[in-house]
């Protein structure tokens, strides 16, 4: 039996190629585009999962509420690792590590040329591969980390530095002289693994480096500290006795909790626009596996004309209905499979693309571990199930005394549920259209806002204390360069980070965190920022250690006078002037209030931390050139950290990176939709054209031109297409203005991005049907009656 | 007796008006008849036809067939009850276009659960039969219409029927495939089969043993 039902659809199948392939290919698609996500939203909730305990670990963060905002801080000192495992309670283990944040330049002694600058490098409790569950390759898990001179590389560093050779026993050279033998090969950690290393080296190690060491000794040091729970254990109760037994010991105007975040919940609580695209987009690949399997069920019914007959012969030949249901269950089964296998090869060549616009790396081994081969057949089977379901209850339905003499109304056919589909499938995709076009719109207003800050042509070259010391060298030869127009320096880039301090009101009852900016003193007129209140002394009296420059916001939360020259903040430092407010961070935010301090001396304030030159280019420089020379005069005065630097403008628009991968995911769906719903409505159109083909060739015979009968077969279609706008012009709208609650600044949602999503579609469905129309109504209306 | 009909009446409603399909048809069927239904067109001749098939149903009188009264079975008793008995010719053949000769010839096997071997027996054994083996694996659009009838008929009897229901089988052929279609129906109507069928044909009409005339859904 089932043979013959696969016989049938497989001939079904062939006949029909047209017919088959349009349901083949728009499904195709759709589930490729559904395995996607499954892949990426499996990838994204499948973080650190792989280690055994993942379920106990707790990562320890402080939050500190000062006055009225709270801050989190995702660090413990030293010190409160061990002792809350001996004081508190449920802790089993605790396990520390901290990233460098900065460059380390690694050599092979042995070989000096294989000589690099690092950053994926930590210090870690000698229990990290027992606590963690990476594998390493070779080496003992208890023991490797014990040695205070010890280091476990990663697979790939392994290779880097040592090809093919055993690197167990080698030693590698940092920070300076430092040798440190290595002990264990680590298999390189997984993509789904939030905790991303190359040289791990034990935390004693960093007691003999001197900068690490001071901060360790004074209390001041920050690890990411994890806790492994008792099973039995309530973090809740837990955190309250972190508070009890080392939380004492802090000023009491600081309020401090300990807050412990479930290992499991780090990757997707560390930013809201990776949770959205978790909670956004399983219900889009829902709606693409709609969208195909309306096609799907649209189509199939629209051949039930033709096989109503099929049926009705069947049955008046002894078939149960279940029989009938289950052909249609097995043709649909075998569209599927060939669909699915289709849409496998389509998702696996175009997975890395789609990850890359993601931003995101997925390993091999996770798109082929056996949890996504389990998924993806899941989808195939609610795919066949659900494909078949309408199709097989409606066909199974037919009467046979009722199709056998031609008497089914086309009422029976499902004609009006067809239409629902059609209309449901372009509102869908109209819907998508406006969301790209108001997405594309808010983008390009934050690209081009005018923000208070002139940011085009400006290089930042951010640099370490190394190169600080020799600041006005560097600064001098870089200004000297002909293409450079203007030089300054600050702290750090713009738009990539500010400092805080924490101020009093003038009314004096409360606290806030005021961002600083530490700038050299051209930094204002270089950025083009505008005074309300311009400095009454020289410009050199800012460089004061007590004189602070604040914008108009700060003037209004620190509720100051409304000219507050001279007034001093905390008592201590005086403010010289007033700068109009500017978008010192993102678009996202309202300006908030902002001091400055300026530093008039360059060449001695970037001696600690370093800082960041910034060079204003010519309009007409070439641009590779500029940057090599800057290189060049880089190196001159750094040897360890790499040549880094970015555009001013660039680092703005990559505020929103978020904004602009959802818009460039949100173009290749809606791209998606249309063409399903494009390819949907062709084949309906076909069908249409077939089944009218003898009332059209009547028609003409009785007078009708090929603009009646074209105008005849477009109308219907177009109608449900204008429905269709209309239904999902306020939808789009309702979407999109609650979009934008993400931003204080918004570009106006215009009503030509309505009309323009609306003469789009129209025309691309004209386009559709208008071909197959106009083939039908030029036709001989002789051939068409007589092959009735 | 094969079958009887007593006072069947059956009518649509549209205006809230009754109209009559069939007017008290009052019929007795004996095995081994054949009979021909004649009558203008609309006069209910495909509605009698399908109301002794069980395909459709009636609004008042008794149906018996074979000791059945059809008219109090329940619809899953009923079409198994014209699964086993009665086969069906169309005029316009109703074979599957997907199917080749051999396979829409087995096809009613495969509802009736029978095996596979069994059923290839009795597919060797009609295209045999009605001279149709080397057609078995061409597809119906490949064949003429009277080829196409031949291959309904066989279809048709293949599971051994009690009773052949045929509406204007020759209706759609030429005067001569016509006389072949007939002169098998007498065949078969000699080796035991009851036929009923619909025709348009006095000639065709002269090949049963009774005829029928319809007017307006009553027998005159
Ligand atoms: N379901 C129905 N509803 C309304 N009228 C019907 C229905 N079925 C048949 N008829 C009408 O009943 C009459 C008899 O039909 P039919 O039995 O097909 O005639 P014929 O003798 O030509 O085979 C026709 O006038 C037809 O239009
Ligand atoms: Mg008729």
């Amino acid at each position: 039996m089932i043979k013959n039902y696969l016989k049938i659809a497989w001939r079904g199948l062939i006949r029909n190629k047209g017919y088959s392939s349009i349901n083949i290919v728009g499904l195709s698609m759709g589930l490729a585009a559904c395995m996607l996500i499954v892949l990426y939203v499996g990838h994204e909730l499948s973080y650190d999962k792989f280690h055994g305990n993942a379920d106990n670990i707790y990562q320890a963060e402080t939050e500190m509420t000062f006055g009225k905002d709270p801050i989190y801080i995702p660090y413990l000192d030293y010190s409160e690792g061990p002792k809350s495992k001996i004081s508190v309670a449920g802790i089993e283990e605790y396990l520390r590590y901290q990233k460098i944040s900065e460059n380390v330049l690694v050599t092979n002694t042995e070989t000096p040329s294989l000589k690099f600058s690092e950053d994926n490098i930590l210090f870690a409790d000698p229990n990290f591969f027992e606590f963690f569950s990476f594998n390493l390759t070779n080496g003992n898990k208890r023991e490797v980390l014990i040695n205070p001179n010890s280091m476990v590389i990663s697979e790939r560093i392994a290779t880097k530095y040592f090809a093919d050779a055993d690197p167990i026993g080698k030693s590698l050279q940092l920070f300076g002289n430092m040798l440190f033998t290595i002990t264990g090969v680590a298999e390189n950690p997984p993509s789904n693994s939030s905790i991303h290393f190359d040289f791990i080296m034990p935390i004693s190690s960093m007691l003999r480096i001197e900068k690490y060491k001071e901060d360790i000794e004074q209390g001041y040091s920050n690890f990411t500290t994890l806790f492994l729970l008792d099973e039995l254990a309530d973090p809740k109760m837990v955190e309250a006795s972190l508070l009890n037994s080392i939380g004492k010991n802090s000023g009491d105007d600081l309020q401090k909790k300990y807050l412990l975040k479930p290992l499991r919940s780090l990757h997707l609580g560390e930013d809201w626009a990776k949770n959205k695209y978790i909670r956004i987009f399983p219900l889009v690949a829902l709606l693409i596996l709609i969208l195909a399997l309306v096609n799907y069920a649209s189509l199939s019914t629209a051949r039930s004309t033709t096989r109503s007959k099929e049926v009705g012969v069947r049955k008046v030949m002894g078939a149960p209905r279940k029989a009938i249901a289950q052909q249609f269950y097995f043709e649909s089964a075998l569209y599927t499979v060939i669909s699915f296998v289709f849409g496998y090869f389509l998702c696996l060549t175009t997975q890395s693309k789609f990850f890359e616009l993601l931003g995101v790396e997925v390993d091999k081994a996770f798109i082929y571990s056996p949890e996504m081969l389990l998924s993806l057949l899941l989808l195939l089977l609610l795919t066949i199930f659900l494909a078949a379901a309408y199709p097989a209850i409606l066909l199974s339905s037919f009467k046979p005394i009722v199709v056998l003499q031609g008497k089914m109304s086309k009422q029976q056919g499902g004609v009006a549920l067809r239409k629902f589909f059609t209309v449901f499938q372009f509102s869908i995709s109209v819907v998508l259209i406006i969301c790209a076009l108001v997405m594309d719109r808010q983008l390009d207003f934050f690209r081009h806002a005018d923000t208070g800050v002139d940011r085009e042509n400006i290089v930042m070259l951010p640099f370490s204390g190394n190169l600080g010391k020799h600041f006005g060298a560097f600064q001098e030869e870089v200004s000297s360069l002909s293409e450079i127009v203007e030089t300054t320096s600050g702290i750090l880039p713009l738009y990539k980070g500010h400092n805080m301090m924490s101020a009093q009101s003038d009314t004096g009852d409360e606290m806030i965190f005021l961002p600083t900016l530490t700038i050299n003193k051209d930094f204002i007129s270089m950025m083009g920022l505008d005074w309300a209140i311009p400095p009454k002394d020289s410009i050199a009296q800012m460089g004061n250690k007590s004189a602070v420059i604040i914008n108009q916001a700060a003037v209004a939360r620190l509720s100051l006078k409304d000219n507050p020259i001279h007034q001093k903040i905390n008592d201590r430092y005086e403010i010289q002037g007033v700068l109009k407010d500017f978008n010192y961070s993102s678009l996202h935010h309202k300006i908030g209030a902002l001091s400055l301090f300026v530093k008039n001396d360059p060449s001695y304030a970037w001696l600690e931390q370093g800082g960041v030159l910034y060079a204003k280019v010519g309009p007409k420089t070439n641009i590779p050139t500029i940057l090599d020379e800057l290189k060049i005069i880089y190196q001159k005065y750094e040897n360890e950290q790499p040549f880094e630097y970015y555009f001013l403008d660039d680092v703005f628009d990559s505020q929103y990176k978020a904004e602009d991968r959802l818009a460039k995911i949100f173009g290749a769906f809606t791209g998606f939709a249309i063409l399903i719903a494009v390819m949907g409505l062709f084949g309906l159109a076909t069908f249409t054209a077939l089944q009218r083909r003898k009332e059209i060739g009547i028609r003409k015979v009785l007078g009708a031109s090929v603009e009646n009968v074209a105008t005849l077969l477009s109308k219907d279609f177009l109608k449900l297409v204008l429905l269709a706008i209309c239904i999902a012009s306020p939808f789009a709208y309702w979407f999109m203005d609650k979009w934008m609650e993400n931003f204080a600044y918004k570009a106006p949602i215009s009503w030509w991005i309505f009309v323009l999503a609306g003469v789009g579609t129209l025309a691309v469905a004209l386009a559709t049907i208008g071909f197959q129309s106009i083939k039908t109504a030029t036709t001989n209306p002789i051939k068409s009656l007589r092959t009735e | 007796m094969l079958l009887q009909l007593n006072n069947i009446f059956k009518w649509v409603t549209t205006g809230g008006q009754r109209i009559f399909l069939l007017k008290d048809i009052n019929l007795e069927v004996e095995e081994g008849e054949f009979i021909s239904i004649m009558g203008p067109s609309g006069s209910g001749k495909s509605t009698l036809l399908n109301v002794i098939g069980m395909l459709d149903t009636f609004d008042e009188g008794e149906y018996n067939f074979m000791d059945e009264s059809v008219h109090s079975l329940k619809e899953k008793h009923r079409s198994n009850l014209y699964k086993q008995y009665i086969g069906f010719v169309f005029q316009s053949y109703h074979l599957l276009d997907e199917l080749t000769v051999k396979e829409n010839l087995e096809m009613p096997l495969i509802y009736k659960k029978i095996k596979g071997s069994e059923r290839k027996a009795m597919v060797a054994d009609m295209l045999d039969r009605f001279n149709i083996v080397g057609k078995k694996d061409l597809f119906p659009a490949q064949l003429s219409g009277g080829q196409q009838q031949l291959v309904g008929v066989a279809r048709a009897l293949i599971s051994n029927p009690k009773l052949i229901l045929a509406d204007e089988p020759t209706g759609n052929l030429n005067s001569k495939q016509g006389e072949e279609i007939m002169e098998l129906f007498k065949q078969l109507n000699r080796e035991g089969v009851t036929i009923i069928q619909v025709t348009h044909s006095e000639k065709n009409a002269e090949y049963g043993s009774r005829i029928i005339n319809l007017l307006d859904g009553r027998m005159v």
